[in-house]
């Protein structure tokens, strides 16, 4: 896909967004005492320069030639990487409560790596536990800050 | 007197042995910031903002600016080694210092590199001194109406500027703006934009914004493209360079420092773009151009010169405005107000020990660098070896872990993980993320500001325009708003 397609795509969502950011700062209340400003002054301006900006964006990807034709590569390997990346994020999200800090970052250390490359297997698994060990030490011990502690008792 | 005395007692505070300590820390994480490929200063500074909060707030800015130009310094070791620049602003010195590694003078590019750095540092320290007292006093006089339009300025600058496109610019700039509007409006208490979510009620937090932006982002982008990693060379054999080439580069060096301390402090130019100028300027004083490209020592010299008196520089309207004057520096100011340190005008008067420490840590750190970059020049060749496999997922974790560790809050996380895809999506798209940071950081101020200035005229917004200074600011951003439409023009009626 090209750029300049791309460009139109994300145009006509922002525009949309920016058309129902000034419908919400339309209804927002004035209260009784305003004078000079109200709360929604300021998103009503921010609002219609939006709009003009990303229909300008838009006007150009419609209307301009593309005379370079620059290209944007999604690769479905790479997206499928990101994807994965992003739910091991989620998940490191939603574990680290229940499991704990030690516990949820080595996992989730380990199943990242393989996202980035081929590692030997202990490299795989003792970067990792290295990692959460001095972070452990920099975070809890030393800087005192709190980190759950989930099923290990530390 | 006034400021030896100041300078005095920021030594007296930079010497105390935490801020030392500190001091170290951050110019040794930002060397390590600057050396590693895939890892820019903004990206550095934003994961390591966490590690300075709960900090007392001067040792914390002392580091965060250890980071900030220690990055600058690291960023030459990469491009001279791997003509892969470690930082964007060490694009130009790939031109000739790598040259110089092939023809195996290594050595002398990257002693070059460390010193011409160390003395624009120092002298941009130096310049930042008398500077920033005298603006920060001129600006003790503005009212809401000039800090409204100086931020304007900085935003339109900075949003046409920065990246390939005004519009591509200015939208990301307004996109920070508006994600600055969700949140309880302070002035009325009325709930914007919050969809009845308790979570965005305090608005959303600039840190998960700024990491996920900087920080996962670019570490979504290059598990996509997996980063290329040559060979690095085992030994660099003598460091300093020889009589004939100290004598071609000390002009270059003092050229690049006053091109890059005052292109720094003038928003929207940033480091870069210093030291693609600087680089320019000496090709075109030098008798023999055709030496650039080749090899030629003042083409380290002048763009390493550069980009460290920038970094300096761009301290200046940060500490007396608290107006940033770059990307990087707009992820500084919002460090700066996540430690509790508001920069303005006032931090002269009101926190000296904060300022002056700062000043005076500024020339111990460029000393520490030189010392960190020519006798310990092998521990960091050593780090340039490290493999993205393992740098990828540990920047990943601290992203994720500082994020967690500021507030304790698992909403903060996902706000960081939203803020990365947005961030991956607007890489691809060719937008810049440096307009939209500082749109999110100077948003709750600049409304704020807008509506002391309408308070003050009873509604009448022509305010701006008719005080004299923010008249003035307003059509210099006008201008640099419509200066390619005016150029165009200029043309075209040149040619008609």
């Amino acid at each position: 896909m090209t750029l300049r397609h791309l460009e139109g795509i994300a145009a006509a969502a922002l525009s949309a967004a920016a058309a129902f950011y000034l419908y919400l700062a339309w209804q927002l209340p004035v209260p009784r005492y305003a004078t000079s400003s109200t709360p929604g002054f300021v998103p009503l301006v921010l609002g219609t320069i939006m709009l003009v900006l990303c229909l300008t964006l838009l006007g150009k990807s419609l209307l301009l030639r593309d005379a370079g034709g620059e290209k944007v590569e999604f690769t479905a390997q790479g997206l499928g990487k990101i994807a994965l990346a992003l739910v091991a994020l989620v998940a490191y999200g939603l574990l680290l409560e229940t499991l704990g800090f030690i516990l949820a970052s080595f996992l989730f250390l380990v199943a990242v790596t393989p996202l980035f490359g081929r590692l030997r297997w202990w490299l795989w698994l003792g970067v990792p536990a290295a990692v959460v060990v001095a972070a452990h030490v920099v975070f809890v011990v030393i800087l005192k800050l709190r980190l759950p502690s989930g099923v290990l008792p530390i | 007197m006034d400021i030896i005395q100041s300078l005095a007692s920021g030594f007296a505070v930079a010497l105390a042995p935490h801020n030392l300590l500190y001091c170290l820390l951050g110019t040794v994480l930002g060397t390590a910031v600057g050396v590693l490929p895939g890892l820019g200063t903004i990206t550095g500074v934003a994961i390591l903002i966490p590690a300075t909060l709960g900090m007392d707030p001067t040792s914390a800015l002392i580091m965060l600016a250890g980071i900030y130009y220690g990055a600058q310094y690291g960023g030459s070791t990469t491009a001279i080694l791997l003509n892969l620049p470690g930082e964007s602003t060490s694009v130009m010195t790939c031109l000739d210092g790598h040259q110089m590694a092939r023809q195996g003078r290594a050595g002398q590019a990257l002693g070059m590199a460390a010193i011409a750095s160390f003395i624009a540092g120092t002298a941009g320290v130096f310049g930042l001194m008398l500077v920033a007292p005298t603006l920060a006093r001129v600006a003790l006089s503005f009212g809401p109406p000039e800090y409204a339009a100086l931020m304007i300025l900085s935003l339109t600058t900075i949003g046409g500027l920065l990246g390939q496109s005004l519009v591509k610019g200015l939208i990301a700039a307004v996109l920070g703006l508006m994600i600055g509007t969700v949140g309880i409006d302070t002035q009325s208490g009325v709930s914007r934009f919050t969809f009845g979510m308790p979570e965005l009620l305090e608005g959303i937090g600039f840190l998960p914004v700024i990491v996920g932006m900087f920080g996962v982002a670019e570490v979504l982008e290059n598990i996509e493209r997996r980063l290329r990693q040559d060979a690095v060379p085992d030994k660099i054999h003598r460091l300093l360079p020889g009589a004939a080439e100290w004598v071609a580069a000390r002009m270059a060096i003092l050229r690049g420092t006053l091109i890059g301390f005052w292109l720094g402090t003038l928003p929207g130019i940033g480091a870069t773009a210093a030291s693609m100028i600087a680089y320019v300027t000496e090709r075109k004083q030098s008798r023999t151009p055709e030496r650039f490209g080749k090899g030629a020592i003042e083409g380290v010299a002048a763009p390493e010169a550069a980009n460290n008196a920038s970094a300096t520089g761009a301290m200046v309207p940060l500490l007396t405005l608290g107006i940033p004057a770059s990307g990087t520096a707009a992820v500084m100011l919002a460090a700066l107000i996540l430690n509790d340190v508001r920069p303005g005008p006032r931090l002269f008067e009101t926190n000296p020990d904060l300022v002056w420490g700062v000043i005076a840590s500024m020339y111990i750190g460029n000393v520490m660098l030189l010392i960190l970059n020519l006798p310990l020049i092998g521990i960091w060749v050593r780090l340039i070896r490290i493999r993205y496999e393992i740098l990828g997922p540990i920047t990943l974790f601290f992203a994720f872990i500082g994020v967690y560790a500021a507030e304790t809050k698992e909403f903060d996380v996902y706000v960081m993980i939203v803020s990365g895809v947005v961030g991956y999506l607007l890489r691809k798209l060719k937008f810049p993320e440096g307009p939209l940071i500082l749109g999110l950081v100077l948003g709750p101020m600049l409304e704020e500001q807008l509506r002391r200035s309408l308070t003050l005229s009873l509604g009448d917004p022509t305010i701006l325009v008719t005080r004299p200074i923010s008249g003035t600011i307003i059509a210099l951003a006008v201008l640099f708003l419509f200066w390619p439409l005016i150029i165009r023009a200029w043309h075209a009626l040149r040619r008609a």
